[in-house]
């Protein structure tokens, strides 16, 4: 398992968002979250990214050279009795609490989109793309005043990066223009390149298809089988088409009203009859599964 | 002894306290509409308080001689007068900025304080201003010797009485009328709220004409009490208001109160017992820590970012 | 046209009642001294104004006009056609610049100091305010710490000028990160209050700590000197006077120069740097801080360090601005680290365009000067600033020139 999320419970004051979520993603596969409206596919995306940190649970991720990442560790978790009398993990906890955050989970190769675009909008595309790159450029400040050689070629590689995702997405032309002038479907590719730029082992995917015509989906459905195939990278994705959902994905996993309430294959998912009645809303919405 | 100092710095305390609660209605309602700090706030209340002194005099000198009649007459000339100070300011300052980039009211709002501090030290002269002393006499309570004696003027218990009666107008508004119903619609959402037919901008106008109103109540109350000012006052005690707003929770109305009275309170102890020096110190230190540690503040709900 | 005159109308009135108390109804004593003609005036103006305005709006004609006047209101940011240059026009005035001592009277001199100790500090507060998108209202505080950190380590510790410039830069530097770290993460307008009220705890603390600041009273601060030369008639502190080891004759004014070349060095190199800065990745992360906060964060920057980065840096400048105040004062005391210098540095940097650096030191020299200029109309100097804040967020939140975005050179395409 790349990813196992095993009782993630998430609760906002009184409201149960998601209650003893479990599910695993498979390294290489395309796993698919779906559900209805307000299921918490969503929420569940903000707690693996780090966006949200969950109320309880636990969320494994292996990580770059195969450690085990606990999410929940690295977002900084609140003090506890026993740290009083363990001061390493003490330490460990307030380095987290000062430091941590959803950027470390980024580091640690799980990275994520955004339902509503977020692009630097006033940047160029091309500076999208270097931003994401936090990780392979070079940061000393010496180095970049003075324009060393190590500063440059580090520049140049990233740019380089750059152009390697925008060529795979067919956007290189846009390459020098503002992030906020491209057409949407661009914009929506462009915020895929610039998280694939970070150089993830996982990329969530949050709807990439809303608002895309069927032709851009398409073509959309055919660079996500590529990103898994060619690049080897895992993904994991919230979508509502379920025409893309049960053509590209190994695994499916189906929420609602905050539970898992069926995961299987996409054959098994759609001939489904939980799946169905939560979809239709028939009768006895209640029924636990 | 010590207990008539504590009974003594208990009523400056409540006094001070209702001070700040009605300037820090304005910060809280305007904040929990539009999501701005209207930093012109308290050069509003500054120029509340040049107005009441204005009014006054032109009052005394046409022969009215009933005091609580000019002091009524005053209140409400000001009050006017102060509203469409706030109302213009939100027109001219705030209002062509819906939807520009987030700084861009903030900044706006501190050009305006900038304007109003120096428009009224160039029209009225920087040296500081007073009215006579109008209403006098005082309750004393007295503890054991005639010498110890807890001291509660007569403008002090105005005061009280006054920013009871105010907020109390301003939370029956808001609360059971129809204008309140929309302006609360306005401060949940705004998009739904002018789907649903509520005219928007007329509510923050409203909002921002309420808070000056507010805000002029205490101008009047405070030229009363220390008979002098300057065009200096709105700075200090405009951040310790928007301190009472953060402290009870921005956003809410009995927040705002209450935060003022714990303000008002605490900062009265603080100088009466370890430092008057540094008093601001303290309650600006008190802002820091709130915004820091809670800053959700008493009664205020914890905003969830939204992703 | 009915409804643009009535409009009018309508404004003066408003205008009237607003402008009529404060400037027509003068307090004297418990008295007033009437001046109707003041607010008359004003809502006329106010109300021809909006009469002009309502024409515009109305006919085709004008608001073609308006939109040549106004332009876009986005300012609209455009991307550099090739490799940045910097134009020629810019090495000629930093030429210039060397040879200014030489030509203006030691009076021009000092204000010539005080315009540089303000690019110092609006570059500073740039850094925040424009490039990390951090609303610092409380950026007076650094400047404070580096004038007092030069003043009392002087007094104190016999800290020299030369030693005071990196003490002061880095003692404003660690404050930037001890105030900032549990600052910034809250988010947006908070900060500005939480700053502005670290700068007024700053200057209170300076204000009432007696015994240790000297109060309001102030301190001296120990003169500078150039390789153990003072700039003294006679050597006060067992060096040799500069006029003596050159052979020439004493003038008060070799210190003023002396110090202007050295800040003038400073501010350069600075300003290269916070050039290069842009176009580096902390320079980038910076603006996309700015731009989306979320975003960030989802892609492995950390917000809190990177915006620490960007306070530290600013109030590292900033306190090197207040290093050389103390220097050309030759005394420090609270009274000029007020909120109304937060405010001053704040409307350079709004004026001359959130982030534009050139833009930033433009104006900054022209708001340091204009004032000296312009002597009987110092009393309308910061209403006049107040008025141009809230112009430029009205009209050009983005400054008045368009910034501009690197151009990246992609190989196989020209």
């Amino acid at each position: 398992m790349l990813l196992s999320v095993e009782n993630l419970t998430m609760k906002f004051g009184g409201v149960v968002a998601l209650n003893q979520v479990g599910f695993g993603v498979e390294e290489g596969s395309i796993t698919a979250l779906i559900g209805p409206n307000g299921a918490g596919k969503t929420t569940a995306f903000n707690c693996i990214t780090g966006f949200y940190k969950a109320s309880s649970g636990r969320l494994t991720f292996s990580g770059r050279d195969q450690e085990p990442v606990d999410i929940l560790a690295i977002l900084g978790e609140n003090f506890q009795l026993g740290d009083l009398l363990n001061p390493v993990a003490f330490a460990r906890r307030l380095y987290f609490k000062m430091f941590g955050g959803a950027h470390r989970v980024t580091r640690a190769g799980v990275v994520r989109t955004f339902q509503n675009v977020r692009l630097f909008k006033e940047m160029t595309v091309m500076e999208n793309l270097l931003v994401a790159q936090r990780q392979q450029v070079n940061h000393n400040l010496l180095a970049g005043f003075f324009k060393s050689r190590a500063y440059l070629k580090a520049e140049a590689e990233a740019v380089d990066r750059g152009v390697k995702w925008l060529e795979f997405f067919g956007i290189l032309d846009s390459a020098n223009r503002l992030a906020g002038e491209l057409a949407y479907g661009d914009q929506r590719l462009l915020e895929i390149a610039r998280a694939l730029c970070t150089e993830p082992k996982l990329i969530c995917l949050d709807e990439p298809a809303a608002g895309l015509n069927p032709r851009e989906t398409e073509l959309l459905n055919s660079h996500i089988r590529q990103l898994r195939d060619k690049f080897n990278i895992t993904i994991l994705l919230i979508e509502h088409d379920m025409g893309l959902v049960m053509d590209i994905s190994d695994h499916v996993v189906v929420l609602d009203h905050g539970e898992v309430i069926a995961a299987g294959t996409p054959l098994q998912i759609q001939n489904s009859a939980v799946v169905t009645k939560a979809y239709l809303g028939i009768a006895d919405d209640e029924e636990e599964v | 002894m010590d207990l008539i100092i504590v009974g003594q710095q208990l009523v400056n305390g409540l006094v001070l306290g209702s001070i700040y609660g009605l300037i820090a209605v304005g910060y809280t309602m305007v904040y929990g509409i539009i999501g701005m700090i209207n930093f012109a706030h308290g050069e509003v209340y500054m120029i509340s308080a040049y107005l009441s002194a204005i009014f006054l005099a032109i009052i005394t000198s046409m022969g009215v001689v009933s005091v609580p009649f000019a002091l009524l007459l005053v209140l409400v000339v000001t009050i006017f007068v102060t509203a469409i100070y706030g109302w213009s300011i939100e027109r001219v300052a705030y209002r062509p900025l819906r939807g520009s980039t987030r700084l861009a009211p903030l900044i706006s709002a501190i050009g305006i304080s900038l304007v109003l501090q120096n428009y009224v030290r160039i029209g009225q002269g920087a040296k500081s201003q007073g009215v006579p002393p109008l209403i006098d006499g005082s309750f004393r309570f007295h503890l054991g010797s005639p010498d110890s004696f807890i001291q509660i003027t007569m403008i002090q218990c105005l005061i009280i009485v006054a920013s009871l009666i105010g907020m109390g107008a301003l939370h029956y508004l808001m609360q059971k009328t129809a204008l309140g119903r929309a302006c609360r619609a306005t401060q949940q959402d705004r998009t739904m709220a002018r789907l649903l037919g509520v005219d928007t901008d007329k509510v923050i106008s409203i909002v921002f004409v309420l808070g000056s109103a507010m805000a002029a109540i205490a101008g009047v109350l405070v030229t009363l009490n220390y008979g002098s000012f300057d065009f200096h006052i709105g700075f200090v005690t405009g951040i310790k208001a928007f301190t009472a707003a953060v402290l009870g929770g921005i956003g809410s109305l009995p927040g705002a109160m209450l935060g003022g009275l714990v303000l008002g309170l605490s900062e009265s102890f603080f100088s009466g017992f370890i430092n008057t020096d540094y008093k601001d110190v303290f309650a600006f230190s008190i802002l820091v820590l709130v915004l820091i540690f809670k800053p959700s503040g008493l009664l205020g709900v914890a905003e969830v970012e939204k992703v | 046209m009915k409804k643009a005159i009535k409009d009018s109308i309508l404004t003066g009135l408003v205008a009237f009642l607003v402008f009529g108390p404060i400037s027509g109804l003068v307090l004297s004593g418990y008295s007033i001294e009437v001046h109707a003609e003041r607010p008359l005036i004003m809502a006329v103006v106010v109300a021809l104004g909006r009469f002009v305005f309502a024409l515009l709006a109305d006919s085709s004609h004008g608001l073609k006009l308006s939109a040549a006047i106004f332009g876009r209101r986005d300012g609209g940011v455009t991307v550099a056609s090739g490799e940045p240059t910097l134009s020629p026009l810019l090495y000629l005035a930093v030429f210039a610049a060397f040879f200014l001592p030489f030509l203006l009277s030691k009076y021009w001199l000092g204000v010539a100091i005080l315009a540089l100790i303000y690019v110092l500090l609006a570059l500073g507060l740039n850094i925040v305010v424009g490039l990390a998108g951090l609303l610092d209202l409380g950026f007076v505080a650094f400047y404070a710490v580096g004038a007092y950190g030069y003043a009392l380590g002087s007094q104190y510790f016999d800290l020299g000028f030369w030693s005071a410039i990196p003490f002061g830069a880095f003692l404003a530097a660690c404050f930037g990160m001890v105030l900032g770290f549990p600052v910034l993460r809250m988010h947006g307008d908070y900060l500005a209050i939480v700053t502005l009220g670290f700068g007024e705890i700053i200057r209170l603390v300076l204000n009432n700590w007696v015994s240790f600041t000297g109060g309001p009273s102030g301190v001296f601060v120990q003169a500078p000197t150039l390789f153990g030369l003072e700039f003294s008639r006679r050597a006060k502190f067992g060096g040799e006077p500069f006029h003596k080891f050159f052979d020439i004759a004493y003038s008060s004014s070799y210190k003023t120069m002396f110090l202007y070349f050295v800040l003038l060095l400073l501010v350069v190199a600075i300003t290269f740097f916070v050039v290069r800065l842009r176009s580096m990745p902390l320079g980038r992360a910076w603006e996309a801080l700015r731009e989306d906060e979320v975003a960030c964060r989802s892609l492995g920057i950390n917000h809190v360090t990177t915006k620490l980065s960007a306070f530290a840096m600013g109030a590292m400048v900033g306190g090197l601005g207040g290093v050389f105040f103390a220097a050309s004062q030759g005394f420090v005391n609270p009274a000029s680290f007020t909120f109304f210098e937060s405010a001053l540095i704040l409307a350079i940097v709004v004026l001359g365009g959130l982030g534009s650096t050139v833009g930033v030191i433009v104006a900054a020299i022209i708001l340091t000067v204009f004032p000296e200029l312009l002597r009987e109309w110092s009393q309308y100097r910061i209403l006049l600033f107040g008025v141009a804040m809230v112009l430029m967020m009205v009209w050009r939140p983005r400054g008045l020139v368009r910034p501009k975005r690197p151009f990246f050179a992609i190989r196989g395409q020209k």
